[in-house]
């Protein structure tokens, strides 16, 4: 029964995956400001360059293995949709670099988990790569900056055993 | 000559760190508390039971990847020598378990973080699975009750992303 419903709410998960998908898709280069809001929604957060271009970024949810930024050019039309959680933009990030470079590279982090005896901070996004995955990014806590990048593949028990 | 010497101490020194760890191996069930002290040293921790017996806790360094437990008896001697770290104690951990019942099963975590979204603390610790996969298994507790939530268990991936 709770494996039923879990499958059930698997299907639907991917169902509503694919919706987003298919909304950020239908999204091109050149088109306005109030037609990607109008398709999309309103971003989760704004990024401004100093040229007057902005990144609109919008997170899909806490189990979500996608995020999608919109980069608008100084005349407020899309000049690219791109799908951030993989490695084209994981392997960017270098160590020094500071919370800012990294949420705006990559989004809004799905956790954050700090540990106070090595004064880390981890941010923590679920992605899809062959497998479900976690990257992480592992920060000087006091001095906000990149120390390094752990990539972490979830092991089910076979059982169920201890699983929540 | 002269040259021959140093060559052979580090030679030597792998042999005498992996005497370290085979410590324990010579630990055999009914060797005296003063032999397991001599032996492997002073434990980082001491569980005492209500029948008189006792586990000594030995996490092997800060960052080590293995824990020892040896349970004395009431009478002092070993009754038997078991390495922690390993997927089989990691299977008895449930949910709703307290910290302490966590930490006599596996003993000290080798980090402790806390995550600010759900007041909750985690405990991770490193180990390897088969002697060879590098994993880490993060244990969370919700913060109020001190109950144990969730656990997860991940494989190292060491290819900085560049797993085929």
């Amino acid at each position: 029964m709770i494996a039923a419903l879990r499958r059930a709410a698997a299907l639907l998960s991917l169902a509503f995956l694919a919706a987003g998908c298919a909304n950020f898709s239908a999204i091109s280069p050149g088109d306005s400001a109030p037609t990607v809001e109008a398709r999309v929604g309103a971003p989760g957060a704004v990024w401004k360059n100093a040229d007057g271009s902005e990144v609109w970024e919008y997170p899909q949810g806490f189990y979500a293995v996608q995020t999608f930024m919109v980069a608008f050019d100084s005349d407020h039309v899309v000049r690219e949709v791109r799908q951030v959680l993989n490695e084209t933009y994981f392997s960017r990030i270098r160590p020094g670099m500071s919370r800012e470079d990294v949420r705006r590279l990559i989004g809004k982090p799905r956790e954050i988990w700090y540990f106070p005896a090595r004064d880390e901070e981890t941010w923590t996004w679920r992605y899809y790569d062959i497998t479900y995955r976690f990257f992480n990014v592992l920060f000087d806590r006091s001095e906000g900056t990149v120390r390094t990048t752990l990539r972490l593949d979830e092991i089910l028990f076979m059982d169920g055993h201890g699983r929540h | 000559m002269s040259a021959t010497f140093p060559r052979a101490v580090l030679l030597l020194l792998p042999v005498l760190s992996a005497a370290g760890c085979a410590g324990f191996s010579g630990i055999g069930p009914g060797a005296s508390a003063q032999r397991v002290e001599t032996l492997v040293g002073a434990p980082a921790s001491v569980w005492k039971n209500a029948d008189g017996s006792e586990v000594w806790e030995y996490p092997q360094g800060p960052l080590g990847v293995q824990t020892y437990m040896v349970t004395l008896g009431s009478d002092r001697a070993v009754r038997e020598v078991r390495q922690v770290l390993s997927d089989e104690t990691i299977s008895k951990l449930n949910v709703g378990m307290s910290r302490g019942e966590v930490r006599r099963l596996l003993g000290r975590p080798r980090d402790i973080g806390f995550s600010g979204l759900n007041d909750e603390e985690i405990w991770s610790w490193r180990y390897r699975e088969w002697g060879v996969r590098n994993m880490e298994l993060y244990v969370q507790f919700d913060r109020p009750t001190g109950a144990l939530k969730k656990i997860t268990r991940f494989q190292i991936d060491t290819s900085d992303g560049k797993r085929q």
